[in-house]
């Protein structure tokens, strides 16, 4: 994971650092003594090539260089020639002597960013439409100034080539290979293997086929993209890689969130085999350095767990996943007598499937009713775990559920239990016709924390403002309601005070959960 | 009156309904449930027809309380009643399969009643529609309890008419109807010169 927070170490200024291989390397030396990775991946900054091709930069010492203005006349000097870029390979030869065998990352940025340093974002990507050859001029450019700057980066020893394209996002799908992802596959071609990575920032779920064509042999998502609704549209032999929210999760968590979440992401990717863990997009250079190692130790700890099972993990959540009951029970007690914990066979191989199923949803791969079969399957593997997680001590119910009073409509209300349940929120049923007093009682006597609300019937609507009222006066102002139902929608449910509205089961459970995040 | 293409075909449209186009396994699943859900179901029809005056007498305040009801109307002499109902059995064992966690075929099976309820119905409305269209009489479009501004309250006029005689449907005290699957509707009838909204 780029070494950014190792900013924080030099003992100097970003502008400092930016311009002194041994400060630099000061630095990143002394990150990854303290955040041991697999992968020695020194930070550079985003602006180093175009700056070569002639653009001003702004450097600060508490920022990163970024460029200040377009280039007024676009140079395509030797990267050996350039200082700067001269420092970073450096920084690789120091790293190499300091951690032998360690494999070492070259940073290198995409021609589709560059060029759009160079000439201006807004003005390369309206080339792209209306001056398509213009643009493939500069991008030949900025290719050349790429290649011969991860050149010298691999020369100085380093082993894998990553190559970062963030504006490329901007472009519209079918455009994304004419004008990016064409030149990385020459770019990755100087490496001439598989020991290539690809980051782009941002939602790219439209241009996943695109980046995989690009002969990567990794592919780095950001935070902002579930990796279990995508990871079907990379081959095998490519790497899935991501995906820690960098500012919310590591630059603001305690380590100790930063752990469980890393763990979390684990448990639901873990058993790919072409998996790996990273941080979404780069951390910030001020992400505490304790954040980074949490990261880091909690989840090699549980992918160490996961790795021995990983095989039969897969099979048990490709089963769930299909819908395919036959012979669960016996893969979960077969990972049992493996040693793997009934928490871990439940998280990495029945819950990863459920969550699989409901992200496939979500980004419209799938309906509703094979969303069911997974959840049908799902049980059948559970009871097989059931007595052992049961001792474990399940906590109580934190979601008081129930169709309103006057309202007997239980079908959907029932559905979103099941989900939640599945989804491991453990939920107090109170059936239908639920008046106010008992989702008050429910609250009182089970502690739980959330209140549900299911109306069908438009005459029903009335009763979510009726319950927030009711928990009010009880004085449980700290409760949230949640509300969802044929009867309702986001604005009634707002109007009523409700936290959130879900429209169906699969929404309620990402309702809940974020909910239930917040409150935590 | 009977229903003479039952039982509808398992084709596109309800294959569509259900959300299991293009899923195998699923539409597998699908077509076993379907024949249950065609074992299971006992459709029944009423129909009525009266002048707008009992209408209105039966159903106030509820049908003078709607606007857009009395706008439907405009121009009708007589209305159309028209109820269906699949029994329970169909609701029945959606939640007896839902309590014994077998959630697919629970939800499929509920929504299987759902559309063969409203079948019902699309086919009553289309034999009567076809009836007055021979005697040259106009008809709007159906329109229900719970529609816009017609009180769901309604529904109890229906079930005091006659729909409970005829097709078991009962009131709950939501005014939902029971069994689940059953539908109640009605439509204006006007003379051939009137001009109606539909």
């Amino acid at each position: 994971m780029n070494a950014l927070p190792a900013a924080q170490l030099a003992g100097a200024g970003i502008d400092e650092l930016s311009h002194s291989a041994r400060l630099k390397s000061r630095a990143v030396l002394r990150y990854f003594a303290q955040v041991p990775t697999d992968l020695l991946f020194f930070f550079s900054d985003i602006a180093i090539q175009a700056e070569a091709m002639g653009a001003p930069l702004s450097f600060g010492p508490a920022s990163m260089p970024s460029v200040a203005a377009p280039a007024d006349l676009v140079r395509l000097p030797r990267a050996a020639d350039m200082p700067r870029m001269r420092v970073n390979a450096r920084v690789l030869r120091d790293l190499g002597a300091e951690f032998p065998g360690l494999p070492r990352a070259a940073m290198v940025y995409g021609p589709f960013t560059v060029a759009g340093q160079v000439a201006g974002e807004q003005s390369l990507l309206r080339g792209v439409v209306e001056r398509p050859d213009q643009v493939r001029e500069l991008l030949e450019k900025s290719l050349a100034m790429a290649m011969d700057y991860a050149r010298l980066l691999l020369e100085a020893g380093a082993e894998v080539l990553w190559v970062s394209d963030p504006l490329a996002v901007l472009l519209a799908p079918e455009s994304f290979w004419d004008f990016a992802g064409e030149p990385l596959a020459r770019l990755f071609a100087v490496k001439g293997d598989r020991d290539t990575a690809l980051h782009i920032c941002g939602d790219t779920a439209q241009i996943v086929a695109g980046m995989v064509k690009t002969g990567v042999g990794g592919i780095s998502f950001d935070q902002c993209l579930d990796l279990l609704a995508l990871e079907d549209q990379v081959p095998p032999e490519v790497a899935v890689m991501g995906n820690l929210d960098p500012v919310e999760v590591l630059e603001q968590a305690a380590p100790e969130e930063v752990a469980q979440t890393a763990e979390e992401l684990v448990m639901g990717l873990g058993a790919a085999p072409n998996f790996a863990l990273c941080p979404g997009c780069a951390p910030p250079t001020s992400a505490p350095v304790a954040n980074m190692r949490a990261f880091l130790e909690s989840g090699r700890r549980a992918l160490d767990l996961l790795s021995p099972h990983a095989a039969g993990l897969a099979e048990l959540s490709a089963g769930v996943l299909a819908g395919d009951g036959g012979g669960l029970e016996d893969q979960v007690r077969r990972l049992r007598a493996d040693g793997l914990g009934a928490m871990e066979v439940m998280r990495a191989g029945l819950m990863r499937a459920i969550k699989k199923s409901s992200a496939l949803y979500e980004t419209k791969r799938r309906h509703l009713p094979t969303v069911l079969l997974t959840v049908d399957a799902f049980y059948r593997g559970y009871q097989a775990l059931e007595p052992e997680l049961a001792e474990s001590g399940e906590s109580g119910p934190a979601v008081a559920l129930g169709t309103v009073h006057g309202d007997f409509h239980e079908i959907g209300k029932n559905l979103v239990a099941i989900m939640l349940k599945a989804h491991g929120i453990p939920v107090l049923d109170l059936g239908v016709n639920v008046p106010p007093q008992s989702f008050v009682a429910a609250c009182r006597e089970h502690g739980c924390q959330v209140v549900g609300l299911s109306a069908f019937i438009t005459s029903a609507r009335k009763q979510l403002g009726e319950v927030m009222r009711a928990l009010a006066m009880a004085g449980l102002k700290n409760v949230d309601m949640v509300a969802g139902g044929a009867a309702v929608n986001q604005h009634l449910a707002s109007q009523a005070g409700a936290k959130g509205y879900a429209k169906d089961a699969v929404a309620a459970v990402r309702l809940l959960q974020n909910v239930m995040k917040e409150r935590a | 009156m009977s229903l003479p293409a039952w039982p509808p075909a398992w084709d596109k449209k309800i294959k569509r309904y259900l959300q299991l186009d293009g899923e195998q396994e699923a539409e597998k699943r699908g077509k076993e449930l379907w024949q249950q859900a065609l074992r299971l179901a006992r459709p029944r029809t009423w129909h009525q027809i009266i002048t707008i005056k009992e209408f209105n007498d039966v159903f106030k305040p509820y049908a003078q309380a709607s606007q857009a009801l009395q706008r439907l109307l405009v121009g009708c002499d007589r209305v159309a009643l028209m109820a269906v109902s699949l029994g329970p059995q169909v609701e029945e064992r959606s939640r007896e399969l839902l309590s014994r966690h077998e959630i697919f075929d629970g939800f499929i099976l509920d929504r299987m009643g759902s559309y063969l309820a409203e079948w019902c119905m699309s086919s009553l409305d289309r034999q009567i529609t076809e009836d007055l269209d021979a005697q040259g009489l106009k008809t709007t479009r159906r329109y229900s309890p719970g529609y816009q501004d017609f009180s769901l309250h309604a529904q109890k006029a229906f079930v005091d008419l006659a729909a409970e005689a005829s097709t078991g449907i009962n009131l709950r005290p939501d005014y939902s109807l029971a069994p689940e699957k059953s539908v109640t509707a009605l439509k204006g009838i006007a003379p051939p010169a009137s001009p109606i909204k539909n």
